[in-house]
């Protein structure tokens, strides 16, 4: 089981993003980086709110994954904008954001628990044609969160990227 | 007056605005195994960034080695940084090759959370790891990203072997190459260094700016037997405080970090809390305070019940001293000659093989005497390393078995070895030369005097039948053929009576015939049950062509 990461860094007018695919046990098996890309004002402007969404996933995201050599089983990120990336890879996408009792709940949402208690609760979003899928990848994620704190992957992209970046990473 | 108005709008120019956002790139795949320093044909060349340094080096015909090394790459550093972060708290076996015992997460949480720390626990504890594992975690979080690990010569290759079992994702680079290379080495990238108290002292008097240059960023330094800077006004312990000087953190190991005088842990604190520097008239109390805060103090009997019976053996390698390396190398080359005429000689001959084996066997062991001492001295880096040892463990009134294989060159010199750190009746010996009465003697002294702290005997007479369990550290001054007779050495320590774990420490020569003793007998299981198994005696059962392979030759080169 092949699980892929992906977060990013927003340096205000540049972003860099990266996809760490991992598996059961959250060991790294691929990592990945895109160089910097600049967005001049006038960009910005005309973009828009569309912006983000655009570099996110047009340009960073999809580039991403399809430059991995390894198979993902499933895609877990960390912003909400990237599950519409699903309509262009073959496999579930699914965003994951600290369990919230007060949110409203989505249909499409599922919790995850940390059965051993060391962690908090997570909810787990997907897209509609994932329902299927869901139940099995919920045990999936639960089984590994007992020991294994599953939204941590992101953080490590972040270090490493941010490490890469104080190094003078040359694109 | 009619003024004209030209109301005509001017005619505008277009400027054409990119609104693309331009394509990225996207790089290899970062996540690469950490290849080994040691890329064998290839040498990084500082000056042109490339690997063509061996051709330099091979036009000197003074450069014997042939050790090359690499630097990484940039992406090589992420490694610590893609792990899974380990969090104590939650401790799981995931993260370790294999289970740690509790008091070893404290020791490990203890260093964590003390920038300056002297872990100072009992020999035969694990400081290693739990100082490899604390350095690791630092690493994996980010809050380091260059140590250096400063030990004795001998402890190199037990720091080695323990990054690469305990701490894998972490490239670390020895130092302890020739002038030329050293000086490379110091500016290669690398997570840790692991150096030599006299490696560090030399270069530092030699190549200072280098060293300050490596010392700028460097953010955790590891002092192994940190009693070697006790001494402040040792050249030694100023280049250590030296380089410490912008260090965030900074660790002393050291089962006996107070031998003789409180002025020894005055130099360990100038290293570990330079502000207390200046308090010369410090009082005995004020110095508990201070040490209280810093040191993390457990002796063997208190972490008894999370020991396991028998500790696996800590093989520690030593260089031979300059003038063991003056005789080994001649009597070896001479030996050479002698076997080659005589494999000449007798190739043709009936019993040619039970000769060559003879022979063989008589020049390995005059090298493994050597490996002990040079023929006229009693000094060497071994006997070194055992006063050290006995000096600890016999401060802490323990006692400890020595083993050798030898009479002059283990039982005799080491004696006189070890009568300049303790006393005459505070040892007994043990070989073949005494008659029953004065082996009984020796041992009933060895178990009942509580003042007999050493048992030094031959493998031979002692390594058999004997009980000497009023010891839990045994130390095998040189190896046995035998991996069977040592096993059953060891047990004379380790069997019905014992109370304590046993430690077992191991003493080979570096790049002699002992070290391929060793890793032949590692190498070849099956041939180390074949001896078992039939509990041949010994060497007769090892083949002609590995007896050839321990002098350096095989028999289709002669």
């Amino acid at each position: 089981m092949n699980i892929a990461y992906i977060s990013f860094r927003d340096y205000g007018n540049s972003f860099r993003a990266g996809i760490l695919i991992v598996d059961e046990k959250t060991k790294p098996l691929e990592f990945r980086i895109t160089s910097k890309l600049s967005v001049a004002e006038l960009q910005k402007i005309i973009y828009g709110e569309t912006l983000k969404e655009i570099v996110l996933i047009e340009r960073m995201a999809l580039e991403l994954i399809n430059s991995a050599d390894i198979n993902i089983d499933f895609l877990l990120v960390n912003d909400k904008k990237l599950l519409s990336i699903r309509k262009n890879v073959n496999f579930p996408v699914f965003y994951i954001e600290k369990f919230d009792e007060f949110k409203p709940r989505s249909k499409y949402s599922v919790n995850i628990q940390s059965l051993s208690g060391k962690f908090e609760s997570l909810s787990l979003i997907f897209n509609p044609e994932d329902e299927q899928k869901i139940t099995q990848v919920n045990k999936i994620l639960n089984e590994i969160y007992k020991n294994i704190n599953i939204i941590e992957p992101f953080n490590r992209i972040v270090k490493a990227i941010d490490y890469l970046e104080s190094q003078g990473l040359d694109d | 007056m009619i003024r004209k108005i030209d109301f005509e709008i001017k005619k505008v120019f277009i400027k054409n605005i990119n609104v693309n956002i331009n394509p990225i790139k996207i790089s290899e795949n970062l996540f690469q195994e950490i290849p080994s320093i040691k890329d064998f044909g290839k040498i990084y060349d500082l000056k042109n960034g490339s690997f063509v340094y061996k051709n330099v080096l091979d036009s000197k015909k003074q450069y014997k080695g042939n050790t090359k090394y690499r630097n990484l790459s940039l992406f090589d550093y992420v490694k610590p940084l893609l792990m899974p972060e380990i969090d104590l708290d939650i401790y799981s076996d995931l993260y370790f090759p294999s289970p740690l015992f509790n008091y070893q997460l404290q020791g490990i949480k203890f260093l964590l959370s003390n920038k300056s720390a002297l872990l100072a626990d009992q020999m035969g504890t694990g400081k290693t790891v739990m100082a490899t594992t604390a350095m690791r975690i630092l690493f994996i979080k980010g809050l380091i990203k260059k140590a250096v690990l400063i030990v004795p010569s001998n402890l190199i290759n037990i720091w080695e072997n323990h990054i690469t079992k305990w701490a894998p994702e972490l490239h670390f680079i020895t130092i302890n190459d020739n002038k030329e290379i050293r000086n490379i080495l110091w500016q290669l990238h690398g997570h840790v260094y692991i150096v030599s108290y006299d490696t560090i002292k030399n270069d530092f008097k030699e190549k200072a700016f280098l060293m300050k240059e490596f010392s700028k960023n460097l953010d955790l330094i590891i002092l192994d037997e940190a009693h070697n800077i006790k001494n402040r006004e040792t050249l030694k312990a100023r280049v250590v405080k030296s380089i410490a000087k912008k260090t965030e953190f900074k660790w002393a190991l050291s089962g006996t970090p107070l031998q003789n005088n409180l002025g020894e842990i005055f130099s360990l604190l100038e290293f570990l809390k330079p502000d207390v520097k200046k308090e010369e008239n410090l009082s005995y109390e004020h110095l508990k305070e201070i040490l209280k805060s810093i040191m993390l103090r457990r002796l063997k009997k208190d972490v008894l019940s999370d020991l396991p019976e028998k500790l696996p053996p800590e093989i520690e390698k030593f260089e031979l001293s300059p003038i063991q390396k003056q005789y080994y190398e001649s009597y070896l080359n001479h030996e050479k000659n002698r076997l080659k005429s005589l494999y000449h000689r007798i190739k043709h001959e009936k019993n040619f093989t039970f000769m060559m084996k003879q022979n063989i066997i008589y020049s390995i062991q005059k090298l493994r005497q050597i490996c002990n001492f040079s023929p006229e001295s009693i000094n060497s880096p071994k006997a070194d390393r055992l006063k050290e040892i006995v000096n600890e463990l016999v401060s802490q009134k323990e006692k400890v078995v020595v083993f050798t294989n030898f009479v002059n060159e283990g039982i005799d010199k080491i004696y006189k070895n070890l009568i300049t750190v303790v006393k005459p009746n505070n040892i007994v010996s043990y070989h073949g030369s005494l008659n029953q009465n004065e082996k009984n003697n020796a041992v009933k002294r060895f178990v009942e005097d509580e003042n007999c702290y050493i048992f030094l005997g031959t493998i031979n007479a002692a390594g058999e039948g004997l009980t000497l369990t009023s010891s839990s550290y045994v130390v095998f001054f040189d190896l046995h053929w035998n991996p069977a007779k040592m096993w059953q050495a060891e047990d004379r320590v380790h069997r019905i009576g014992q109370k304590n774990k046993v430690n077992i420490y191991t003493f080979i020569t570096r790049n002699t015939v002992e070290e391929k003793i060793l890793s032949k007998l590692e190498e070849k299981k099956a041939m180390i049950n074949e001896i078992i198994d039939s509990q041949k005696s010994d060497i007769e059962s090892i083949s002609l062509d590995d007896l050839f392979d321990f002098i350096g030759f095989t028999s289709n080169l002669i």
